[in-house]
């Protein structure tokens, strides 16, 4: 424990120095003003930036990356509850409560409740960061293939909560969203489908091209077309700050979100996307009013914004413990490493101590920098909130444009944007639930990759899936859910049985 | 007086050096605006770094900014095809590497460039190590009882790649050929969740370069190297003739800087000893240590032939394990 | 009662739900559903099944499609037993014009770059707006490319084409 003391002291002195403070927060403002702009989201941004730190020392480059990546997230945040835009695929739950929020005059609120949450939970996972790597790390590697099919079919039945009326509208919902994420090569086989014939397509469509459209450019179109009343619906707001009871309401929701995002987090390949789709479900499901959730319940903000930043910290892990990237935003971390001549690797702590504990401690200044500049701001975002419905929406549409754009410098990926806003439109005139597809694209991938994996692994012996203590566990909460969905329905078909 | 026949060969003297001036001339001024130098993949990564490292060194010695792009999609080739069709002006290159020059045209058919033709190799950049990696639970000390287990037991082992068709699959087949064994491949989305599995023990072998940091941590066994010299940061590591395996030939895996088919030769030649001179400046060397190669300054036209070899090597494998994109 | 029947199943899933606005929602999502659903069983007919232990890339395709048809016919069926033939509203001119203005920018910016995409972009989905303004337009879409321009391709110095090439 002494030692833990010890090299977070040796950690806090590196990052509390000057020049990294300085870079800390440098970082966290350039990513929260350019993540800000709608449709650009953290990778996007960290991509954009990379360049700058390469002229820094390696600490301070590492220290600034860092700090654009929180600043990028929380930006994406920032739009999805002001804008309905998801910067990126974890802010897909965001846009349901928070821009709900937000069109009832509250979204000062739902910006700070995202504030408050982001840094509670920033501040829980980089103690645990310091206390429990290891163990952390040795807890991901139980996940394997089978682990990971098993956890993914879990997402998929969580996935019918996010429904909001039909359950069956909610079911072909997600059937639609896995469909789609089966555009592309097959990593299995590397056999194309569904790709037209479009080099563009063989890694498949991007989450963020897809939630961009289904959300973003669809609600431009639904307000354009919406008549004038609905254009102006949007500006009453009462106060900033919040209340009492949101504050009771938020709390524990705050807590359980960080929990689920910090364990789902260290999940190498794409775990931490599902923490924020996790928090809310739990959240709409232990919930006495689930019919409040999509109708702007701040609980439905607190849990998942918590589990958002929570999993963005606890992505960390797998890099600073073992030195392997576990996903996009931590591969370029890792290139910034290399620029710098420093490779990745579980020694890092001993080898390069100052840089280790250094980015560690940083991570908890990132997050108060973030909470500094972000409360202040959160009344000049609203207040752009008050401007004309017809001047913001071009520029919103414009930043869409560029922001998808800069993601891979892929004109395609913007065409498909429009496709997708379109496809966003029909859908929302015909009440089909939106969440559940975007959940279902993210984890369909996933799950058929692992699932084939898992079976070519086991020489095609199903029992993989049962044998394996954690899978087994996981396939039998899914059992649970089912039963869950399904028992109301039961009761009330026996019901009316009896009456008829 | 000038006989006619004279004042002809003078006239095609003229048009001629008329000709060349032209591309003399921008090779000499070279580079007069900013260059762009696409990268196939997405940013982070080897390939992204080294063509960072590389604009950096260029753009010191010739004035002129050296932007990256980072283009990156169906396995390189998107980013490669947009240098295919770009003007042989030098102002637009591409880092390559061995996936997009010597393995993507032999196991794609729909492929939209022609990898010779459409590309003139500039600088071979650097060689990267790859390392026969088993996990530490493997009950093989070196590779000999390695090969002899897996030989024992076919089908009881597998080996991660970071993609079917890249280039830790074809390591992987090319061991399979040259041992003897049927180690069932397992294909993951990129070297991450790979490596990861690798540590993990979910498969017990991978051929790559990514895991040596790991390795040297002690969570992966590295038994060889597959380059034909051993690598100095593990300078007691043998290669795989030392360690009794002299059949396995893949080729190792390479990082270089190509431009558009049909680039003057003074460009190429300018850019090729420009690139050598950024590649071998010392923290340069120093750096690329970090990412498990090493710098190799070579001609142009050695580069060139390097890439005809590999692209017979991994067409044989490709044929003889019928390894395809499209079924 | 046997879990397996499952009109009964239908049935108890039916009536707790909020009703939609009209039958006609259901049987258009139905058909949009089936439609999609259909066409993707169709483009991957020749995809390799493969067995359910050695499953082929055509082994998920075709269950997935195969249940989106079978989801979309359901909710058809169900469309037209709830009755109610009230077809959802759809301004149709501000979603064309907003799909124009991206794919316009999308078909743009490889080649006349930054600036001009954006100008194009804007000033068409400018018109999308329920009252056009036609003295205002020009100075949106000029004052917000020039932004645009100026921070992306300057400032922040982002890898993209910014005049005509």
């Amino acid at each position: 424990m002494s030692e833990i003391v010890q090299s977070l002291a040796l950690g806090f002195g590196v990052a509390a120095s000057l020049s990294n403070l300085w870079y800390c927060f440098l970082g966290a403002l350039i990513g929260t003003l350019i993540g800000v702009l709608p449709g650009i989201g953290p990778i996007a941004t960290m991509a954009m930036l990379l360049p700058l730190t390469y002229y820094l020392q390696p600490t301070e480059a590492l220290i600034m990356l860092a700090g654009i990546y929180y600043g990028a997230q929380y930006g994406g945040s920032t739009t999805a509850v002001l804008m309905r835009l998801p910067g990126e695929s974890s802010s897909v739950v965001t846009c349901l409560d928070g821009y709900a929020m937000a069109r009832k005059g509250r979204a000062g609120t739902a910006l700070a409740t995202a504030a408050l949450a982001s840094f509670f939970a920033g501040t829980v996972v980089t103690l645990l960061i310091a206390v429990a790597s290891p163990a952390l790390t040795e807890l991901a590697q139980k996940f394997g293939p089978a682990e990971y099919f098993s956890l993914m079919a879990l997402g998929l039945v969580a996935a019918v909560v996010f429904a909001q009326g039909s359950p069956l509208r909610a079911v072909g919902a997600i059937f639609l969203g896995l469909l789609l994420g089966l555009i592309g090569a097959d990593v299995n086989t590397g056999f194309d489908r569904f790709t037209f014939d479009r080099p563009e397509l063989r890694d498949g469509i991007g989450v963020v091209v897809v939630s961009m459209g289904l959300f973003g450019i669809a609600e431009i179109m639904l307000n354009l077309s919406g008549g004038p009343e609905d254009q102006g619906e949007r500006t009453k707001l009462s106060r900033l700050w919040l209340t009492r009871e949101d504050f009771r309401a938020a709390w524990p929701a705050t807590l359980r979100g960080t929990g689920i995002g910090a364990l789902l987090g260290i999940l190498p390949g794409g775990g931490a996307m599902l923490g924020s789709f996790a928090s809310y479900a739990v959240e709409k499901r232990i919930s006495d009013t689930p019919e409040r959730f999509g109708e702007g319940a701040i609980e439905g903000v607190a849990g998942p914004e918590a589990a958002n930043n929570a999993g963005a910290q606890s992505s960390f892990i797998p890099m600073l413990a073992l030195g392997i990237p576990g996903n996009s935003v931590m591969a370029m971390m890792a290139g910034a490493m290399l620029i710098h001549g420093i490779a990745p690797s579980p020694n890092l702590a001993s080898t390069q101590p100052q840089l280790f504990w250094g980015l560690i401690a940083s991570m908890w200044f990132g997050n108060l920098m973030l909470l500094v500049i972000n409360l202040p701001l959160i009344g000049l975002w609203v207040k752009l909130l008050a401007a004309p419905y017809r001047m913001l929406f071009p520029a919103i549409l414009l930043f869409c444009c560029i922001g998808i754009y800069t993601v891979n410098n892929s004109a395609f990926e913007v065409g498909l944007v429009a496709l997708f806003g379109l496809l966003g439109v029909v859908l929302a005139k015909l009440e089909c639930p939106l969440a559940p597809l975007v959940l279902a694209f993210i984890l369909g991938p996933m799950m058929e990759e692992n699932l084939r994996r898992a079976m070519l692994l086991s020489r095609g012996d199903p029992a993989i899936f049962l044998s394996r203590p954690i899978s087994l566990g996981l396939l039998i909460a899914c059992a649970l859910v089912v039963a869950l969905l399904l028992m109301p329905n039961f009761r009330r078909a026996r019901e009316a049985a009896t009456e008829a | 007086m000038m006989t006619p026949s004279r004042r002809r060969a003078l006239g095609l003297l003229t048009a001629a050096s008329l000709a060349a001036l032209p591309q003399l001339a921008t090779a000499q001024a070279y580079p007069t605006k900013p260059v762009k130098i696409i990268v196939p993949f997405a940013a982070g990564g080897r390939a992204d770094a080294l063509a960072r490292m590389l604009a950096q060194g260029l753009q010191e010695q010739m004035g002129q900014p050296f932007v990256v792009e980072n283009r990156g999609g169906a396995s390189g080739s998107l980013g490669s095809d947009l240098v295919a069709k770009a003007p042989p002006d030098g102002y637009t290159l591409l880092l390559a590497s061995t996936g997009t020059q010597a393995i993507l045209p032999k196991i794609t058919a729909k492929l939209p460039y022609d990898a010779d033709r459409d590309f003139t190799p500039i600088a071979l950049m650097v060689e990267s190590y790859s390392f026969i990696g088993v996990h530490p639970g493997v009950k093989a000390a070196n590779l000999k009882e390695f090969v002899d287990l897996a030989r024992a037991r076919p089908g009881e082992f597998n080996y991660a790649s970071s993609g079917v068709g890249t280039y830790n699959h074809f390591a992987g087949e090319f061991f399979n050929i040259a041992a003897g064994t049927k180690i069932t491949h397992i294909a993951y989305r990129g070297s991450g969740p790979s490596v990861n599995d690798l540590v993990a023990g979910h498969v017990q072998m991978m051929i790559g370069g990514e895991f040596v940091e790991v390795a040297q941590a002690g969570k992966v066994r590295i038994l060889a190297t597959t380059n034909p010299q051993r690598w100095p940061g593990l300078p007691d590591i043998p290669t795989m003739k030392e360690a009794g395996l002299a059949e396995f030939s893949a080729p190792p895996l390479w990082f270089g800087l190509l431009g558009p088919g049909g680039m003057p030769r003074e460009l190429v030649e300018k850019l090729n000893q420009a690139a050598n001179k950024a590649m071998s400046d010392p923290r340069t060397v120093e750096r690329v240590k970090a990412a498990a190669s090493i710098v190799r300054s070579e001609s142009a036209d050695a580069f060139a032939s390097l890439i005809k070899a590999e692209q017979k090597a991994f067409g044989d494998v490709a044929k003889q394990t019928n390894m395809k994109f499209e079924e | 009662m046997s879990p397996l029947n499952d009109s009964d199943a239908r049935a108890a899933v039916a009536p707790p739900e909020p009703a939609p606005a009209s039958g006609a929602n259901d049987v258009l999502l139905g058909l949009l559903f089936a439609a999609i659903g259909a066409a993707a069983l169709y483009i991957g007919r020749d995809y390799v099944f493969g067995t359910s232990l050695r499953m082929g890339p055509g082994f998920l395709p075709r269950i997935v499609a195969g249940g989106l048809t079978l989801l979309g016919l359901v909710l058809v069926i169900r469309g037209i037993l709830a009755g109610g033939w009230a077809l959802p509203v759809i301004g149709w001119r501000p979603i064309l014009l907003i799909s124009l203005a991206v794919i316009v920018f999308a078909a743009t910016i490889d080649r006349l770059g930054l600036f001009v995409a954006s100008l194009l972009s804007v000033a068409i989905g400018t018109c999308a707006a329920q009252e056009i303004r036609w003295k205002e337009l020009p100075f949106v879409a000029f004052g917000l490319a020039a932004f645009c321009t100026i921070l992306f391709g300057y400032l922040l110095k982002i890898s993209m084409p910014v005049w005509p090439q």
